[in-house]
């Protein structure tokens, strides 16, 4: 067994030393969840500099309401629940005309196929799926990202989309619905099970 | 045998993660955060003067520079950044640099 001489300070004591004016505790927070932060707001964005910007705002929302922070509670939540409301501000304001632009723009820049067959099918199979989740609704698309990138429970995305568990479900099935849709047309080998025998 | 629906599951999962996983935020967004931070914990705490307006004071009384050259100074060393946008907290000083030359004048 490992004795750990320092201690890991937690996140409700890093949070009350933000409100205490320790700017040294925000960026230790800001060094645990960046990732966490900057991957669902570059999911749903998909667009580096927004995700960038959304993650700064993160982070000074929490150096500014700290103080109404619920110490008894996770702060992951809390994170989670700012980075989407700031993600769906920025999806509301990107107009339906820079949107086609911005697709257009993508698909013409996207990534070239990679050497081997595996990884360019890969590749596009990735793509295939990124531009269904774009299509998809605002709250599907959502829903989506935080059950399948961020493994959230039904009831953490409930409380992150402040929405009943039903509704998550229900978006949650349509959302996962028209992906298979878009997979089957794509490429339905894709979705065939594949069992231990198959692979060897 | 693996159901489809845990096949699509997975394909969805991996489709997702696999891109995100590889990108990182870069180190100016910190750095922006902690500047952006410290001005608003200035303003706070009632005093007028943030340590960034301080020290581009202290330049202007040295080096004898107008407050217009020591922000175009600031400016080029900004507009190298990866993500222009960062700078917004940046202009928010000079913003209350100039306010601050007004006071004292």
């Amino acid at each position: 067994m490992i004795n750990r001489m320092v201690s890991v300070p937690t996140d409700s004591e890093l949070v009350q030393r933000v409100c205490d004016g320790d700017l040294s505790a925000l960026g230790t927070l800001y060094d645990r969840y960046r990732l966490l932060v900057f991957h669902t707001a570059l999911a749903i964005t998909r667009d580096r500099q927004s995700a960038e910007d959304i993650l700064q705002e993160c982070f000074l929302k929490l150096h500014t309401y700290a103080r109404r922070i619920d110490l008894s509670l996770p702060l992951e939540p809390w994170l989670y629940r700012v980075t989407v409301n700031l993600a769906y501000t920025w999806m509301s304001r990107r107009s339906r005309w820079l949107t086609s632009i911005e697709n257009m723009l993508d698909r013409l820049v996207a990534p070239a196929r990679t050497h081997t067959e595996y990884h360019a099918e890969m590749s596009e199979l990735q793509a295939v799926i990124q531009q269904a989740i774009d299509s998809l609704p605002p709250n599907q698309r959502l829903t989506v990202i935080l059950y399948y990138l961020n493994d959230l429970s039904l009831k953490e995305i409930a409380y992150v989309l402040d929405c009943p568990v039903g509704t998550v479900k229900s978006r949650l099935h349509y959302g996962r619905e028209y992906l298979k849709k878009r997979l089957e047309v794509y490429h339905a080998p894709t979705l065939k099970p594949v069992t231990q025998s198959s692979r060897s | 045998m693996a159901r489809v629906g845990d096949v699509l599951d997975n394909v969805i999962r991996t489709s997702l993660r696999e891109p995100i996983g590889r990108h990182e935020p870069s180190a100016a967004v910190r750095e922006a955060l902690m500047a952006r931070a410290a001005n608003a914990a200035q303003s706070v705490a009632g005093d007028s003067v943030p340590p960034l307006v301080d020290e581009l004071r202290e330049e202007a009384g040295a080096e004898a520079l107008s407050w217009w050259e020591i922000e175009r100074c600031r400016q080029e060393s900004y507009a190298s950044w990866s993500n222009p946008r960062l700078a917004l907290g940046w202009l928010d000083t000079f913003r209350e640099a100039k306010r601050c030359r007004l006071n004292v004048a």
